[in-house]
C-alpha cells in the first residue's frame, strides 16, 4: 500500500492557488462576457407585445420558455400525463440519481469515458428530449400550436386536417371495452418488453458483476425511470408516423 | 519540481494581449452604447436644438426688421436723444451730488428700518411665548404673577420701540420719494421708448427662450422632453383607469405657437390653430395630441415609433382626414363641427343609405327601417316593374339608395312571388276599398297641363324631381334620398297615385310622404301628370303565373331571409327578424387578423385598404366557398373615403365625461332631432342649420320660397310650434308652396322643438308676457312709429283679416299672430337688425335711425314699445289666448 501512495505524486501537485491561475483567467472571461452582454443589450431590443387584454388572448398563448418543453408534451400526452405525472415522475428521478447511481468514477473531476453510459443517458434525456422540446416550442409552434418551419411566416388561418386516431381503432377495434383491453395490453407490453431489453443492454454494457452490486430494487427503479423517459419518443414516433393520438383511453385519462 | 499551489508555467505565461484586445473592446462597446443611448435613440434632440435654431433665426430676424423701422422713426431718436441728456444731468454736477447723498442716506434709513423691524418681531414672539407660559400656569392652578410681571415689561418695551419703528419708515418712505422725483422725468421717457419699441422687444423675449446664457457664452437651450400627462383618460383592457402619456410636443415644439405655418414638419403650427387649439376647444395642455391624431405618445425613440407606425402598436398615427374620426369619441353632435366635414357627411350617407337596416351599431340602433313598406306591395307596383328592380334596382333608378344585389332572373322573379303573396291578402283588401278614381281620364292633356303646374307649385319639387337631372336633397354626391319621378309610369297605375298624393298614410300609415292636403280635382290632376311620366313597363311573359307560383314564393321567402330585405323594408311575417349583418359598434378597432381579405392578393393589408374595397365593392372578399352578401351601393369614391372615416369613429374607446363635449340631453335631443329631420327632409325646403333649402333654386323670388329656419328655435314659441308641426296653418297665405301635414307623433314633434330649441341654445323654452306690465306710452309711441308717417309696417305685413297694402311679392306674416307665435325676446333682436338674424331677408332696418321726436329719440325705448306693440296686436285676435287654438 505505501508503494502506491508513493507512486502518485500528482494527487498531491494537482493542487493550485486561487490566484492567480484560476482568478486571472475568470477575469478575462468575464471582460468578454461583458462585451457580449452589451453588444446583446444594444443590438437587440426588448421584445414588447402589444398590451395584455384579456379578452383577445395572444395566439398562440405560450408558456415561458422554460416551460415550453411541457407544453410541447402537451401535443403527445393527456394533460394529467403530460402536466403531472411526467414532470413529477422527472423531479423525483433527478432526486434518487445519487441512490442509484453506484458508479463511483468521477467524483469531483470531470470525465466522459469513466461514466459514459450515465452521462449518455442524462444528455439523452435533458439535451435531447427536455431542450429539444423547448426549441420546437419556442420557434417551431405558430398560430394554434401548428408546426411552422422557420421560414414559413405564422398564419393565424392556417388549416390542418385533424385524422388522428386511436391505437386500438387503428388496429381494427371498434368495441370500447376490448379497446381498453387491447390499449391496456399494449402499454403493459411495452414497459415489459423494454424493461426487459434494458436489463440486457445493462448486462451486456457493465456486465453481470455490476447488476449484483446494483440489486433488484435499485434496477427496477433505474427501468422504470428510463422506460418512462423512451415512452416520449416511443409516442411521438406513432403520432408522426401513423397519426395515432392514444393508446390507451379510459374515461379518467388517456394514454 | 513543481511546488505545491504554484505552477510555474501558468504563473509564467502572459495573458497581456488578450486582455488588451479584451478591454479595447470593452471600451469601444461601452462608448458605442453611451452613443447609441443618447444620440442614436434620442433623435428628438436633434429635432429639439434644430427648433431652437430656427426661432432664434426668425426671432432676430423680426427683431431686426423692426430694429430698423424704429431707427428710421424721427420721434423715437428724439426721445432716444432726449433720454441720453436726461440721464446725462443725472450723472453729472449738483444734481449728481445730490442725488448721490440722497442714496446714501436712504441705505443708512433703510438700515436702520431693518434693525428697528427686527426688535420688534422679537418682542411680538417673546410676548407670545409669555403668554404661552401664563395661560400653562392658569390650566395647571399655578401661580400666574410671575408671568403677568413679563408680559407687562414686553408691553411696555414694544410701546418703546412701536413709535421708533414708524418713524425709521416714514423717513425711509420720504428718501425713496425725493429720489423718485429726481428721477421721474427719465422713468417717463423711459417708459415712451419701451411703448414704442415694444413690437420690437418682444422678440427678445423670443431669442431669449431659445437660449442660455453662460456668461459670455450663449448656446441654444438644451433640449429635453415636453411631456403632458393625462390623468385616466384611458381605460386598459383591464378597465382600470390609466393615464396617458404624450411627448409628441417634444418634437412638434411649435404646434401651438403662431408663425411657423410654412415650416416643414415637425415644426410647422397646427392647422387652424386659434380654433381647434383654443384653451375653451382642445387645448393641448388639456388634450395632448394623440387624444386625436393616436400614434404612441410616449414613445421618443426614433420618428416611426412615435408615430407608432410599428408592428405590436394597435393606434398608429391618423394621416390627414381620418383625423376627424376621432371627434366622434367626445363629441356627440359631430354634423356641427366645421373641422370634421368627412366624418359628418359619412355620418349622413351612413345614417340615410341604410347600413343600419343590416349592421347594428352603438347609438345608430332606433333609426327606421329607411325603405317604403311592402306590406300592400301588389297593390302597388307593376309586376314585371318589380322583377326587374329587385334583379337590379340601378338600371331603373341609377341613384336609388337601393343597392343592387345582383340577382339573377328566376332569383328576383322568385322574390318579387314571395312579396306578392305575402302582401295579398292586405293589398287586396285595400284595393276592394279604392276603385279606380272617377273622372280620371288617360293622357287628357289639358289635366296633365294643370297637374304639371300644380305639382310645381305646392311643393313636390321640395322633394321629388320631376324630370332626368332634378333632384332636392343629394346624399353624398349623388345618391337621391327621395325617389326621382321621371319614370313613375312604368313603377305604378293612376289608381294609386290618386289615392297615394291625397292621403299618403291611408296606404302605408308609417310612411314619411306627407300630406299637402289636396283636393279631389288637384290629385286627379296631379295623377293625370304623373301618368304621363315615362311609359308603362313591357310585361313580362306569363309573369302573373310566375307570381302565383308557390314554389317560386317559397324559394323567395329563403332569399329574402338570406339577403335581409327586412332590415330596410316592412315585410308582413318578417317584423321581429333580426339584422343579418355583424355588429360595427368597434369595427374601427378591428385588427388586421379580423378582417378576411379572401383570396384576394392585389390589395394591400391595412385596415384602410379592406375597408375601401369593401364598400367599393362589397362582395370583393368572397371566395369559391365563402359567399358575401353585402349587395352593390356605387358610392362615388369620395363617399367611401367619407363612410370609412365614420367607420373608423366606431371605436372601443370610452373617454372619461370631463374630456368629452357636450353629451347632455340637449345634444341628445339636436343629434336626434336632426335624424328626423333628415328623414322628413325638412332641408328639401327649409334652410337648417345654414344647409338645405334646395327648393329654392325653382323661385326666381325667394320671398315666395319656403322661409329659412336658421335660428328658428329661438324664434318662436315652443307652444306654438308644437301646435303647428301638428297641424299646420298657411302662415303666408299667398305662398302657392304648402307646408305639408306630415302626421308627426307627438314624440316626434316634441324633438323637433328639442333639436330648434337645441340649436338656437334656447334655455327656458316658455316665456311668459304680461300684459298688465305694458306702459300705456309704449302702445301711444308705437301706434306713430308703424302708421304711414314712419316705419308703414302693414304696407307689408298682413293683420289679422286685413290685407297689406304693397304688392303681393312683398308681402309678410300675419302680425296678429305675433302674440302666441313669436318669442319676444326675439321680436327685439329682429328689429334691432333683421339682416343679423336672417341674412337677405327683405324686411327693412329701422335702427339705428328712429325718429327723433318719439320716446326722446331713444333706439331702445323704441324698439321695446314697438315689441309691446306687436304683442299686445294679438290680443284682440280671435283665440289668441293659449298656445295649441293659435295654430287653428
Amino acid at each position: 500500500m505505501a508503494e502506491q501512495v508513493k507512486q502518485r505524486p500528482a494527487a498531491v501537485d494537482d493542487k493550485v492557488h486561487t490566484w492567480p491561475h484560476l482568478v486571472r483567467l475568470e477575469f478575462i472571461v468575464a471582460i468578454f462576457v461583458f462585451v457580449v452582454l452589451i453588444l446583446w443589450s444594444v443590438g437587440i431590443d426588448a421584445p414588447l407585445e402589444e398590451p395584455a387584454n384579456p379578452t383577445r388572448t395572444p395566439n398562440p398563448s405560450k408558456a415561458p420558455w422554460y416551460f415550453l418543453g411541457l407544453q410541447e408534451m402537451l401535443v403527445y400526452f393527456d394533460p394529467w400525463l403530460a402536466g403531472v405525472v411526467l414532470p413529477t415522475l422527472i423531479i423525483i428521478g433527478l432526486m434518487i440519481i445519487p441512490f442509484i447511481d453506484i458508479n463511483p468514477e468521477g467524483n469531483g473531476y470531470y470525465c466522459f469515458k469513466e461514466r459514459k453510459y450515465e452521462i449518455l443517458t442524462f444528455f439523452f434525456g435533458f439535451h435531447v428530449l427536455w431542450v429539444s422540446m423547448i426549441i420546437i416550442g419556442t420557434f417551431f409552434r405558430g398560430p394554434g400550436w401548428n408546426l411552422f418551419w422557420p421560414w414559413q411566416r405564422w398564419d393565424p388561418h392556417k388549416v390542418v386536417a385533424l385524422t388522428n386516431v386511436d391505437l386500438p381503432y387503428l388496429l381494427g377495434f371498434r368495441d370500447y371495452f376490448w379497446s381498453s383491453v387491447c390499449g391496456a395490453l399494449v402499454v403493459m407490453g411495452y414497459f415489459v418488453v423494454s424493461t426487459v431489453a434494458f436489463y440486457l443492454w445493462v448486462l451486456r454494457v457493465k456486465g453481470k458483476e455490476f447488476l449484483e452490486r446494483w440489486g433488484l430494487v435499485r434496477f427496477l427503479i433505474a427501468a422504470s425511470l428510463f422506460v418512462t423517459m423512451l415512452s416520449l419518443p416511443a409516442k411521438m414516433f406513432l403520432r408522426l408516423a401513423f397519426n395515432v393520438k392514444y393508446i390507451l383511453v379510459t374515461p379518467w385519462f388517456n394514454i | 519540481m513543481a511546488v505545491r499551489g504554484y505552477d510555474e508555467n501558468e504563473e509564467k505565461k502572459s495573458y497581456g494581449s488578450v486582455f488588451l484586445l479584451g478591454t479595447s473592446l470593452l471600451v469601444a462597446v461601452s462608448l458605442w452604447s453611451l452613443w447609441d443611448d443618447n444620440i442614436t435613440r434620442r433623435p428628438w434632440k436633434k429635432f429639439q436644438t434644430e427648433f431652437y435654431r430656427l426661432d432664434y433665426r426668425k426671432a432676430k430676424a423680426a427683431y431686426d426688421e423692426e430694429d430698423k423701422k424704429l431707427k428710421a422713426d424721427p420721434g423715437y431718436q428724439d426721445l432716444v436723444k432726449k433720454l441720453a441728456a436726461a440721464e446725462d444731468s443725472l450723472t453729472r454736477g449738483e444734481l449728481a451730488k445730490k442725488l448721490k447723498s440722497l442714496r446714501a442716506e436712504e441705505a443708512r434709513a433703510t438700515v436702520r428700518f431693518g434693525d428697528l423691524d427686527q426688535e420688534v418681531k422679537f418682542i411680538k414672539s417673546e410676548l407670545e411665548e409669555a403668554w404661552y407660559e401664563y395661560d400653562h400656569a392658569v390650566q395647571q392652578g399655578r401661580n400666574t404673577k410671575r408671568y403677568q410681571e413679563t408680559i407687562q415689561e414686553l408691553e411696555k418695551e414694544k410701546a418703546k420701540v412701536d413709535p421708533q419703528l414708524e418713524a425709521a419708515r416714514q423717513k425711509r418712505e420720504q428718501l425713496k420719494e425725493e429720489i423718485k422725483n429726481l428721477d421721474a422725468g427719465i422713468k417717463e421717457l423711459e417708459n415712451q421708448l419701451s411703448k414704442m419699441a415694444a413690437e420690437r422687444d418682444k422678440w427678445i423675449r423670443v431669442m431669449e427662450n431659445a437660449t442660455v446664457n453662460l456668461g459670455l457664452l450663449s448656446i441654444y437651450k438644451i433640449p429635453k422632453i415636453r411631456q403632458i400627462v393625462l390623468d385616466e383618460f384611458d381605460r386598459n383592457n383591464f378597465d382600470e383607469p390609466t393615464g396617458r402619456v404624450d411627448r409628441c410636443q417634444t418634437c412638434h415644439i411649435a404646434a401651438n405657437r403662431p408663425g411657423f405655418e410654412n415650416e416643414p414638419q415637425p415644426f410647422r403650427t397646427h392647422s387652424r390653430r386659434e380654433v381647434l387649439l383654443a384653451d375653451s376647444a382642445h387645448s393641448p395642455d388639456k388634450f395632448g395630441c394623440t387624444v386625436c391624431h393616436e400614434g404612441q405618445g410616449a414613445a421618443v425613440n426614433s420618428v416611426r415609433q412615435a408615430h407608432g407606425e410599428v408592428s405590436y402598436w394597435e393606434f398608429p398615427l391618423l394621416r390627414g382626414a381620418k383625423a376627424q374620426s376621432s371627434c366622434a369619441s367626445c363629441h356627440l353632435d359631430v354634423q356641427k363641427l366645421q373641422d370634421a366635414p368627412l366624418l359628418a357627411q359619412g355620418q349622413r350617407i351612413f345614417e340615410q343609405i341604410g347600413c343600419t337596416g343590416c349592421h347594428l351599431v352603438q347609438g345608430y340602433e332606433n333609426i327606421p327601417k329607411i325603405g317604403p313598406s311592402l306590406r300592400r306591395i301588389n297593390a302597388k307596383a307593376d309586376a314585371s316593374w318589380m322583377v326587374r328592380w329587385i334583379a337590379n334596382s340601378h338600371n331603373y333608378r341609377p341613384q336609388t339608395r337601393m343597392p343592387n344585389f345582383s340577382f339573377k332572373e328566376d332569383e328576383a322573379t322568385a322574390i318579387a312571388a314571395y312579396l306578392w303573396s305575402a302582401s295579398k291578402e292586405e293589398g287586396d283588401k285595400w284595393l276592394e276599398g279604392h276603385p279606380a278614381p272617377a273622372g280620371f281620364r288617360e293622357g287628357d292633356k289639358e289635366m296633365a297641363a294643370k297637374g304639371k303646374n300644380l305639382a310645381e307649385a305646392v311643393g313636390c319639387k321640395g322633394c321629388h324631381g320631376l324630370a332626368e337631372g332634378e333632384a332636392s336633397t343629394v346624399l353624398g354626391k349623388e345618391k337621391e334620398i327621395i325617389p326621382n319621378l321621371k319614370n313613375i309610369a312604368a313603377k305604378v297605375g293612376p289608381r294609386w297615385i290618386y289615392y297615394w298624393v291625397k292621403n299618403p298614410r291611408d296606404f302605408s300609415p308609417d310612411t314619411r310622404m306627407p300630406s299637402l292636403r289636396l283636393s279631389d280635382q288637384e290629385a286627379l290632376a296631379i295623377t293625370t301628370y304623373l301618368a304621363t311620366l315615362g311609359s308603362k313597363s313591357e310585361a313580362i311573359a306569363g309573369i302573373e303565373e310566375k307570381l302565383g307560383d308557390a314554389k317560386n314564393a317559397k324559394r323567395g321567402e329563403a332569399l329574402v331571409r338570406k339577403y335581409g330585405c327586412f332590415g330596410c323594408h316592412d315585410i308582413p311575417g318578417m317584423e321581429k327578424e333580426s339584422r343579418i349583418g355583424v355588429e360595427l359598434s368597434t369595427f374601427g378597432s378591428k385588427t388586421l387578423e379580423e378582417l378576411f381579405f379572401g383570396n384576394r392578393a392585389d390589395i394591400r393589408h391595412t385596415w384602410d385598404d379592406w375597408t375601401y374595397n369593401k364598400l367599393k365593392t362589397p362582395r370583393i372578399y368572397a371566395t369559391e366557398r365563402i359567399e358575401q352578401v353585402m349587395p352593390q351601393f356605387n358610392l362615388a369614391e369620395e363617399d367611401i373615403k367619407a363612410l370609412r372615416i365614420l367607420l373608423a369613429s366606431f371605436r372601443d374607446k370610452k373617454v372619461p365625461s370631463r374630456y368629452t363635449a357636450d353629451r347632455s340631453q340637449r345634444a341628445v335631443q339636436v343629434v336626434e332631432g336632426r335624424r328626423l329631420m333628415h328623414q322628413y327632409n325638412c332641408i328639401g325646403c327649409h334652410e337648417i342649420e345654414n344647409r338645405g333649402g334646395f327648393i329654392r333654386k325653382y323661385y326666381e323670388n325667394p320671398a315666395l320660397a319656403p322661409p329659412p329656419l336658421n335660428g328658428e328655435g329661438e324664434k318662436v314659441q315652443s307652444h306654438w310650434l308644437f301646435g303647428f308641426l301638428k297641424e299646420p296653418i298657411p302662415l303666408r297665405p299667398w305662398l302657392n308652396v304648402r307646408m305639408p301635414t306630415f302626421n308627426f307623433s307627438d314624440q316626434e314633434a316634441n324633438l323637433l322643438i328639442g333639436f330648434f330649441n337645441g340649436l338656437s341654445r334656447v334655455e327656458i323654452p316658455y316665456a311668459y308676457f304680461d300684459d298688465r306690465k305694458v306702459p300705456k306710452e309704449h302702445l301711444d309711441a308705437a301706434r306713430i312709429l308703424v302708421s304711414k308717417e314712419y316705419f308703414n309696417c302693414f304696407s307689408c305685413h298682413k293683420q289679422g283679416d286685413k290685407n297689406p297694402e304693397g304688392p303681393q311679392e312683398g308681402w309678410a306674416p300675419d302680425l296678429n299672430l305675433a302674440r302666441s307665435r313669436l318669442n319676444p325676446n326675439w321680436i327685439i333682436k329682429w328689429l334691432q337688425d333683421p339682416q343679423k338674424v336672417q341674412p337677405g331677408t327683405k324686411m327693412p332696418s329701422f335702427f339705428p335711425g328712429g325718429p327723433d321726436n318719439i320716446m326722446g329719440g331713444k333706439d331702445e325705448k323704441q324698439i321695446e314699445a314697438l315689441r309691446d306693440y306687436i304683442v299686445m296686436l294679438g290680443t284682440k285676435a280671435p283665440g289668441a289666448d293659449g298656445g295649441r287654438t293659435a295654430s287653428r
